[in-house]
């Protein structure tokens, strides 16, 4: 009885108050270490992600958009996740915001051409994406700069192999995990990732 | 042929790996090159994300409580609003009345000091 606290003694609700508090603080304790963790975590990705969605989509307005969406995404749905299961549950969201931004741009470009002009190319834009930072080659060598044909080369590629590349080649995910985040089959991966590989080594073959 | 082959898949991988070490470095280059403009950006919407999972956990946390209070104070509302129009305003027109018809009377304060004597004696 000795060892109750004094708050405790008290008549009434008082015992209940007083765990109900320390409760709430361990609740708060709780959710502010999972903040810094989340923090931490998103201070790690953010800068290869943006990278990501310049390369994916050649705008870093839109590429800003992308990864913030895929950050809330990740915190609102997936922040009690554990740590080891946060970066490909953030890729996932982020190539899926990706994909969502093509669409959206396919039917953007779509439109344009019924509106105002005579391209009738019917190819998917996700695979054939145009080059946003396409450059002519003898401006490409001119350049000399390792990042800009770096750049260029990974621009041209379509958008499942770059985005495989990067995942593969730069976060250094395994077949089985970019495949999840692609929503595609391993052999898509593998087949993504090789075709990837030998145009980057086409093209790169000179600055490397 | 076979050494041939194995040979040439050796050099490729070799190749390969060159090409992906310099791909790496160059892309993990361009990102410790990033702007501050960029970065402050980034800085910005991380923060904001948090922050709004802050204020989510908040609103979840509170939600229940005012939710009771809220509740309550539309219960008493509606009660004290109900017990008004069928209640306490008929009680007190009946008081209201009985009230004006002593004022209104000739009688004076001893004669209902003693009604129930009075009553009694009309009884019997």
């Amino acid at each position: 009885m000795s060892q109750i606290p004094m708050s405790s003694r008290l008549p009434g609700g008082s015992v209940m108050l007083r765990n109900d508090e320390e409760l709430a603080a361990t609740k708060e304790s709780l959710a502010l270490a999972r903040r810094q963790l989340l923090n931490r975590f998103l201070a790690s990705v953010e800068r290869r992600a943006y990278r990501m969605a310049v390369l994916a989509t050649g705008n870093q307005d839109e590429a800003m958009d992308i990864v913030q969406d895929a950050m809330l995404k990740l915190v609102e749905n997936y922040g009690d996740k554990p740590e080891p299961d946060l970066a490909p549950l953030f890729f996932c969201i982020l190539q899926s915001r990706i994909r969502d931004w093509y669409r959206r741009s396919s039917v953007r470009n779509r439109l344009r051409s019924w509106l105002g002009s005579d391209d009738d190319d019917e190819t998917d834009a996700l695979d054939q994406l145009p080059d946003p930072a396409a450059r002519a080659p003898d401006e490409l060598l001119a350049a000399r700069g390792g990042m800009v044909a770096l750049e260029s080369a990974l621009g041209a590629l379509p958008l499942r192999q770059q985005q495989v590349f990067l995942l593969r080649a730069w976060e250094g995910l395994d077949v089985k995990q970019t495949a999840q985040i692609m929503q595609c089959a391993e052999g898509s991966v593998k087949t993504h990732y090789s075709r990837a590989l030998a145009s980057l080594r086409e093209k790169l073959g000179e600055h490397v | 042929m076979s050494n041939r082959n194995d040979l040439q898949s050796e050099l490729t991988s070799d190749r390969d790996a060159r090409l992906l070490d310099a791909v790496r470095r160059e892309l993990d280059r361009s990102v410790a090159a990033l702007d501050g403009q960029t970065l402050s950006r980034l800085h910005t919407i991380r923060s904001q994300t948090l922050e709004a999972k802050r204020r989510s956990a908040l609103a979840r946390l509170w939600l229940p409580v005012s939710g009771l209070a809220t509740t309550c104070a539309l219960v008493l509302a509606l009660g004290l609003y109900w017990h008004g129009n069928h209640g306490t305003v008929s009680g007190n027109n009946a008081d209201a009345m009985e009230d004006m018809d002593i004022l209104a009377s000739n009688e004076g304060p001893d004669f209902y000091a003693n009604y129930e004597f009075y009553q009694w004696l009309t009884q019997d």
